[in-house]
């Protein structure tokens, strides 16, 4: 699977790199001073609530933003800047792809899944014939694949968007919310589905969530973010049993589990 | 007992469809709220738990129709006139949705929002109501009432309109909440803030709640007892304190499986197969029994009645079974 997928292993090494990053929208300091590492292979998980700058980050991976400081790195690329010409922008869509919390407005309405699939193949060269195969991995049947994006249920479609990213071989995977919009019992298949294709192709994630259950499923580390500051980082085990900050434990005793009381 | 609050017989709503035929969105809902209790209404898309309350509210899309019985201290919901349902509506039931700012005019002003209805209906004077609407507003948890009550919806968060519309449902006094997903939209920490109030507001009242969620744990921490839908209909009702150990329902089995635990990471989450269908795409036997590990043919072709079992009551035919085995794997 993994030679067909083409996600290969990075040779050691830091699938994404950020150091002093900085993103200002006039005086609004949305994301502040922020350093991270995603590892080869490795699961970073971005946790804030509302207007913690997770989704400012996930913008600037993808050059939605412009960083107003520092720098990102990812497979030790500089993307700080605009990619200069299509060549580059080719190169940096097979280094990182994105899925989004809705894939509903994110997949052309007109495309079933098997065109958005061999379309991204087609761009970046790849044998159309993988077409199948990321369709079978992500657990489409053959009947799903040849729909429109509105003869399926989200999780469906949210499938399709995987399948598209993956369909670039990138390194590394960015889930913005893109599993949080899914009813329960589907959000535990592609949470596992997620799980299979780490495993098996090497891909690394990095995860942005407001929940702390999926994090920690999916994730190795979790990085806490405020207001656009780093609360906290490090091991999800760690990080999340022994939090160090008050507002860690806030996030995490907020969280309804079995026994949890309203008030508190 | 008391008399209840709120009683649903039956209650089957059917969508007239296009080509002349009808869909079934929610089949046979029997259910029963005491004064002052609270009850989560917990499924995924499709269960029929928004559907329940718009029933109870008869706020029905135009082509829908509800048949059986709503009872609401006693009188008939659906048999009601335009006189009767607009006091109903006033001053029984109070309804909190998924997203205020979808549900409060962004032109006008917080107090004129909270005031309208008392001024409009209830004949109170416009000073009077805004000091009312004030003290309610502190109630919930607001600083600075009055401030907030001369700014517009755009001017506050997503957490403090909540807030808001809690308070302008509160300031109708209905003996009655409906709340529909009314913290799903919010953070977390606020999350938490709101269904506290929620609570507090419910027990100093002793007014019902209907919660309706698709988080079950949070349903478990807000309600006494929780029904769990699937298809349009109830597929098990036991209290809160037990469902975590005693649900027996293969469907509430599985949602406890599928949600991922903030206290551990499991192996591999137990996902349910398949995706949780309505009822009109059902077939005669029962709805989950496509998805169901423990499914038999027999299953596939006559619906199970809601029965007693375990201190709770649940819709499935191989119940007892599945019960035996699942205590012998654990013993």
């Amino acid at each position: 699977m993994n030679a067909v997928v083409g996600c290969g292993v990075l040779e050691g090494g830091n699938a994404v790199e950020a150091r002093g990053l900085n993103k200002h929208f006039k005086a609004h300091h949305a994301v502040v001073d922020l350093d991270f590492d995603v590892p080869a292979g490795g699961s970073l998980g971005i946790v804030g609530e509302s207007g913690s700058g997770k989704t400012t980050i996930a913008r600037m991976l993808v050059g939605l933003e412009r960083p107003s400081g520092g720098t990102i790195a990812v497979t030790g690329r500089d993307r700080s800047r605009p990619a200069r010409g299509a060549k580059e922008r080719g190169r940096r869509a097979r280094e990182l792809q994105i899925v989004f919390q809705d894939p509903y407005t994110s997949l052309d309405p007109s495309q079933s899944a098997r065109a958005a699939v061999e379309e991204v193949l087609r761009h970046h060269r790849r044998p159309l014939a993988l077409a199948q195969e990321l369709v079978d991995q992500v657990g489409l049947t053959e009947r799903q694949s040849r729909a429109r994006p509105r003869d399926l249920s989200g999780g469906q479609r949210q499938r399709v968007a995987i399948a598209r990213a993956l369909a670039a071989a990138p390194k590394v995977l960015i889930l913005d919310e893109a599993v949080s919009a899914l009813d329960v019992s589907i959000q535990a298949q592609v949470l596992n589905l997620l799980a299979d294709i780490r495993a098996e192709t090497g891909i690394a994630y990095l995860l942005i969530s407001h929940d702390l259950a999926v994090v920690r499923q999916l994730c190795d580390t979790v990085l806490v973010l405020r207001r656009g500051r780093v609360v906290e980082q490090g091991e999800c085990d760690r990080v999340l049993d022994d939090p160090a900050e008050d507002y860690t434990r806030a996030l995490r005793e907020a969280v309804p589990v079995p026994g949890w009381t309203v008030g508190g | 007992m008391t008399a209840p609050l709120l009683e649903l017989s039956g209650l089957t709503v059917d969508v007239a469809t296009d080509d002349g035929g009808a869909r079934t969105l929610l089949e046979g809902v029997d259910l029963t709220l005491a004064p002052g209790e609270a009850l989560g209404l917990v499924g995924e898309s499709g269960s029929g738990k928004s559907m329940t309350m718009r029933a109870v509210t008869r706020l029905l899309p135009r082509a829908a129709s509800a048949t059986g019985a709503i009872r609401f201290e006693g009188a008939d919901v659906l048999g009601m006139n335009a006189g009767e349902l607009r006091r109903y509506r006033d001053r029984g039931v109070g309804l909190v949705f998924q997203d205020p700012r979808a549900h409060i005019n962004p032109t006008r002003r917080i107090g004129a929002f909270l005031v309208e209805a008392l001024v409009r209906s209830r004949g109170v004077g416009r000073r009077e109501a805004l000091a009312r609407a004030a003290a309610v507003l502190a109630e919930v948890g607001i600083d600075d009432p009055q401030r907030r009550l001369g700014q517009y919806p755009h001017e506050v968060s997503g957490g403090m309109l909540q807030r808001v519309m809690i308070a302008s449902v509160l300031l109708a006094e209905p003996r009655l909440i409906l709340a529909d997903e009314p913290t799903t939209a919010l953070d977390v920490t606020i999350q938490r803030e709101v269904v506290a109030i929620l609570d507090r507001m419910r027990r100093e009242r002793g007014m019902g709640m209907v919660f309706i969620t698709h988080d079950l744990d949070l349903a478990l921490a807000v309600c006494g007892r929780v029904a769990v839908m699937y298809a349009g209909r109830i597929v098990e009702l036991r209290s809160a304190d037990t469902l975590h150990e005693r649900a027996a329902h293969p469907y509430t089995l599985g949602l406890l499986g599928s949600r991922p635990s903030v206290d551990a990471r499991a192996e591999r989450l137990t996902a349910i197969p398949g995706r949780p269908v309505s009822a009109f795409e059902s077939g005669p036997g029962c709805a989950f029994a496509p998805r169901c590990s423990f499914a038999t043919a027999g299953c596939e072709s006559a619906p199970p009645p809601l029965a007693d079992f375990d201190g709770g009551v649940v819709r499935c035919a191989r119940v007892q079974e599945i019960h035996a085995a699942r205590m012998e794997t654990k013993a």
